[in-house]
C-alpha cells in the first residue's frame, strides 16, 4: 500500500498531543512530590494546552482527508514488519477533540473534587498516562500499534480504579477490570494473528483495502469465510471486553470504586468508547455473520443493562449500567450498518454521560463537605453512605444549579426531542428497524430489544432523578439525629459547575444538527456529513414517525415512573423483594455465576496444583536430597560413601605418589653439595662423555 | 718420539696433575696451584706446535698465557683473601653455600 510521502502540519500537531501527555506523566511521576500544589495548575495547563491543540487539529483536518502516514518502521523480524502508521481523518480528528476536550473538563472538575486528597500528584500522572494512551490509540492505524495503546489504556484504567484502594488485593475492582479485559485481549490477538496469516500485514489501510475489494496479496491463499468470521469475532471479543458488553460487562459496575471524575472520563466517555471505535474502524473487515453477532450482542446487552439499572441504589451504579446499555446501542449500530450513528452516539453520549457522572460527583462532593461541617459543628460523625440515592431527595432545592444541568443530561440520555441523545439514538433505532425489515427472520428481535431498552432508559433515569432531586430530603428518616443535615449541604463551586455547563451545551440538539434538530441526516448534521456511511436501507415513510413513537413511549415511561415514586415510601431494605427485582438488582447474577463457574474452579485448580507442588514435587526433591546426604540407620549415605572413597583411596594414592616423588627428590638433591670440587668432577665427566661421543661415534 | 710429541705429553701430564690438585685439595690455595699447573700445561701445547711455525705464533701465545696466568693469580688470591675475611676459613669442604 503506497503511503503519501509528505506529512502535513496538522499531523505534527496531532502527534504532539500524546507526546505532551506522556511527557507530563513522566514529569509528574518523578517530580510530582516537589511540585505540591503547583502540580494542579500544571496539570490544568497541560490538559488545556492539549485541548487547544486538539481543537486546532480538528479545524484543520475536518473536511479534508489526511490519509495514513508511515512514520517509520517499528521493528521487523524476517518478512514480518510493523510500522508506526498513523491516520488523521475526520473520525480520528473528532475523537482527538473529544478526548482532549473531555480530559480538560475533567481536569477542571478534579481540581476541586480532589483538593483534599494528599495523593493527587499521582492522580494527575495517571490521568495523563491515560490521555496519552487514548490519543495514541485514536491516531494509530496499525493493529499492533493500536493494541499496544489498547493495553496501556487498560493499564491506566487499572491504576485509576484502584487509586483509593492501593495495596488491597482481595475483592479488588481494578484487578477484575484488568483480568476481564485480558480475556478480550486474547480475542484481539487471535484476530490479529489470523489476519496476519492471511494478509501478511497488520496495517489497517491495507487490510481494509484488500477486504473491501476481495483481494489477496501475492503469495497468499484467499481467506476462507471460516477464518474471516473467526478473525472478526476475535477483534469483536476484544471490543466487547473494553466496552463492557455481554458477556464481559461485569467489570464496569465494580469500576465505580474509583474516583468519580475517573468514572466520568474513562468509564463513560473515552476508554469504553475505544471498543466501539475499533469496531467502527474495522467494519470493512467483518463478515456478515460477525455483524449479526454484533447487532444481537449489542441489543441484548443494552436490554440486560437497562433492566439492571432499574433497581440500583447507588448513584453511580445506575449510571454504570446505563453506560453499558448505551454502549450496547453503539455496538448494535455497527452491526446494523448504521456505524455513522454509532460514532454520533459515541460523541453525544460522551458529553451527557460525562455530565451525569460529574453531577453525581458534585453531589457526592457536596455531601462530603457537609459531613465535614457537621463533624466540626456537632462533634459527632455523620456516618452514612453518601452514594445511596434512597438517602437523598429534594436536591433540586439544595443544589439548584446542579439540578438544572442534571436535567439537561438526563433528558439527553432519555432521548427526549431537542436534546442530542434524541438525534443519535433515533438514528440507531431507525437503522436497526430498517435492517431487521431487510433481513427478516429473527432479526426483528434486535430493534425490539433496542426499543425496549430505550424506553427503559427513560424509566430508570427518571427514577434516578426523582429519588435524588424531588420530594423531601430523606436522610433524617433513616438515620437518627441527622434530621438537620440538609442545612449543611451547599451547592458546589464554580470550578465544578463550569465543566458541567460546558458539557450541557453539547447535550443540546442544535449543536449537532443545526438545520434539523428533529432528525439528523448527513445534510442536517455536520458530524454525520463528515463520516463515511454505508446505507443499505432506503428511506421509507414510516421512518418519519418512528422517533416520535419512541419519544412518546419514553414520555409515558417517565410519567409512570413519576407517579410511582412520588407517592411512594422509600424503604431502606438490604436487598429488594420479589424475584424480578432481585434479578435486576443483582445484575442477573452474572457475578455469582462467573464466580461459581469460572473463578472458583480456577482457584480450586490452583490449590490442587499448589498441593501437587508442595507434597509431590517437593517431596520427591527432598527425598532425593535425603538419600544423598543423610545417614539412614547404620548405612552410609551416598555422600558418605563418596567421602570414604575420597579419604581412603584417592588421598592415599595421591599421598603415596607424592611420597615417592619426594624421596626421589631427596636423593637427587645430594648432587648439589655446594662443593666446588664436586661440580668440577661432574663437569669433567660430562666433557669426557661428549668427547668420547665425538671421537668414537660421530666421525 | 719427537721433541714435539714429548712436549705434548709433558703438557698433558702437567694438565692432569693440575686437575688432580684442583679436585682433591682441601685448601683453596692448593687448588689455585693446581689451576696454575693446568694453565702451564696448556702453554706447553702452544710451544710444542710453535716449533713447526716459522713465525712463532705459538711462542707469542705462550707469552700471553704467562702474563694472563699471573694476572689471574693476583685476582684469585684477592678473592681467596676476601673469602677468608668473610668465612674465616679456606677449606673448600666447608665452603658449601652453593648447596640448594
Amino acid at each position: 500500500m503506497e503511503l503519501p510521502a509528505e506529512i502535513p502540519s496538522a499531523l505534527y500537531l496531532a502527534l504532539a498531543i500524546p507526546l505532551v501527555y506522556v511527557l507530563f506523566f513522566a514529569l509528574q511521576s518523578f517530580f510530582g512530590n516537589k511540585f505540591r500544589d503547583k502540580g494542579d495548575s500544571l496539570a490544568l495547563l497541560v490538559s488545556g494546552g492539549n485541548f487547544a491543540l486538539g481543537l486546532t487539529v480538528f479545524t484543520k483536518v475536518w473536511g479534508t482527508h489526511s490519509g495514513p502516514y508511515n512514520l517509520g518502521e517499528w521493528f521487523s523480524a524476517g518478512p514480518f514488519s510493523i510500522s508506526f502508521t498513523v491516520h488523521l481523518d475526520n473520525v480520528s480528528a473528532l475523537m482527538l477533540l473529544l478526548v482532549t476536550g473531555i480530559t480538560f473538563l475533567v481536569h477542571l472538575f478534579s481540581k476541586e473534587y480532589m483538593k483534599h486528597d494528599p495523593k493527587r500528584q499521582r492522580y494527575w500522572a495517571f490521568l495523563s498516562l491515560f490521555s496519552f494512551s487514548m490519543t495514541g490509540l485514536v491516531l494509530a492505524w496499525n493493529l499492533l500499534l493500536i493494541f499496544a495503546f489498547w493495553e496501556l489504556v487498560g493499564f491506566s484504567s487499572y491504576l485509576l480504579i484502584g487509586f483509593w484502594h492501593e495495596g488491597k488485593v482481595q475483592g479488588s475492582a481494578s484487578q477484575k477490570a484488568f483480568i476481564v479485559n485480558r480475556i478480550g485481549d486474547v480475542g484481539f490477538i487471535a484476530g490479529m494473528l489470523i489476519l496476519y496469516v492471511h494478509y501478511g500485514d497488520l496495517d489497517l489501510s491495507s487490510l481494509i483495502g484488500m477486504s473491501l475489494f476481495g483481494e489477496t496479496p501475492p503469495g497468499f491463499e484467499p481467506i476462507s469465510p471460516f477464518w474471516k468470521i473467526l478473525a472478526g469475532l476475535g477483534l469483536t471479543l476484544g471490543a466487547l471486553s473494553k466496552s463492557a458488553q455481554f458477556p464481559l460487562q461485569v467489570w464496569l459496575p465494580d469500576a465505580m470504586a474509583g474516583p468519580t471524575p475517573v468514572s466520568s472520563l474513562i468509564h463513560a466517555a473515552t476508554m469504553v468508547a475505544a471498543g466501539v471505535y475499533l469496531l467502527i474502524s474495522c467494519v470493512p473487515l467483518f463478515h456478515p455473520v460477525v455483524l449479526d453477532t454484533l447487532a444481537f450482542t449489542g441489543a441484548l446487552t443494552a436490554l440486560i443493562a437497562a433492566l439492571s439499572a432499574l433497581t440500583q441504589n447507588d448513584i453511580k451504579g445506575v449510571l454504570a449500567y446505563s453506560t453499558i446499555s448505551q454502549l450496547g446501542f453503539m455496538v448494535m449500530g455497527v452491526g446494523v450498518f448504521a456505524s455513522e450513528f454509532s460514532l454520533f452516539h459515541l460523541a453525544t453520549h460522551a458529553f451527557f454521560k460525562c455530565g451525569l457522572f460529574l453531577t453525581a460527583g458534585a453531589i457526592i462532593h457536596a455531601l462530603h463537605e457537609a459531613q465535614k461541617k457537621w463533624r466540626s459543628q456537632h462533634g459527632s460523625k455523620a456516618d452514612f453512605d453518601v452514594q445511596d440515592i434512597r438517602l437523598m431527595g429534594g436536591f433540586r432545592k439544595l443544589m439548584p444549579r446542579t439540578f438544572v444541568l442534571y436535567l439537561i443530561f438526563a433528558a439527553s440520555l432519555a432521548g427526549l426531542p431537542l436534546f442530542s441523545g434524541f438525534l443519535s439514538k433515533d438514528g440507531l433505532l431507525l437503522g436497526a428497524a430498517a435492517w431487521a425489515k431487510g433481513e427478516g427472520g429473527l432479526a426483528f428481535l434486535v430493534p425490539l430489544m433496542s426499543v425496549t431498552a430505550a424506553v427503559l432508559t427513560a424509566v430508570y433515569i427518571s427514577r434516578h432523578a426523582i429519588l435524588i432531586f424531588f420530594g423531601e430530603y430523606r436522610l433524617g428518616k433513616f438515620k437518627e439525629g441527622l434530621g438537620n443535615f440538609a442545612g449543611q449541604i451547599k451547592e458546589v463551586n464554580f470550578w465544578m459547575l463550569l465543566p458541567l455547563a460546558v458539557l450541557a451545551v453539547f447535550a443540546l440538539a442544535p449543536v449537532w444538527a443545526i438545520q434539523n434538530p428533529i432528525h439528523a441526516t448527513a445534510e442536517s448534521s455536520w458530524l454525520l456529513g463528515g463520516i463515511p456511511a454505508i446505507h443499505l436501507w432506503p428511506h421509507e415513510t414510516w421512518m418519519n414517525l418512528f422517533p416520535w413513537v419512541i419519544s412518546l413511549l419514553s414520555l409515558a415511561g417517565i410519567v409512570l415512573t413519576w407517579n410511582r415514586y412520588r407517592k411512594r415510601n422509600i424503604q431502606l431494605e438490604a436487598s429488594p423483594s420479589g424475584f424480578l427485582k432481585r434479578l435486576s438488582y443483582h445484575h442477573f447474577y452474572f457475578d455469582s455465576i462467573y464466580q461459581k463457574l469460572i473463578v472458583q474452579p480456577i482457584f480450586a485448580v490452583s490449590a490442587a496444583l499448589n498441593f501437587f507442588d508442595k507434597k509431590i514435587v517437593d517431596g520427591a526433591v527432598n527425598g532425593i536430597a535425603r538419600v544423598v546426604l543423610e545417614k539412614q540407620g547404620g548405612i552410609r549415605s551416598i555422600s558418605g560413601i563418596a567421602s570414604w572413597v575420597e579419604k581412603n583411596i584417592v588421598d592415599r594414592t595421591v599421598n603415596g605418589v607424592a611420597g615417592g616423588v619426594m624421596g626421589l627428590a631427596r636423593r637427587s638433591r645430594k648432587i648439589q653439595s655446594g662443593k666446588l670440587q664436586s661440580y668440577l668432577i661432574l663437569t669433567l665427566f660430562g666433557l669426557l662423555l661428549l668427547l668420547g661421543y665425538l671421537f668414537y661415534f660421530a666421525s | 718420539m719427537t721433541v714435539t710429541e714429548l712436549l705434548l705429553y709433558g703438557g698433558a701430564l702437567l694438565f692432569c696433575l693440575g686437575l688432580f690438585l684442583v679436585v682433591t685439595r682441601r685448601n683453596a690455595v692448593m687448588a689455585l696451584i693446581g689451576i696454575e699447573l693446568i694453565l702451564n700445561g696448556a702453554n706447553l701445547n702452544f710451544v710444542a706446535f710453535a716449533r713447526q711455525d716459522p713465525e712463532l705464533h705459538g711462542q707469542m701465545a705462550g707469552l700471553f698465557i704467562i702474563v694472563l696466568a699471573a694476572a689471574e693469580v693476583a685476582v684469585s688470591l684477592a678473592i681467596i683473601l676476601n673469602v677468608y675475611k668473610r668465612y674465616n676459613t679456606v677449606n673448600l669442604d666447608v665452603l658449601d653455600n652453593l648447596k640448594e
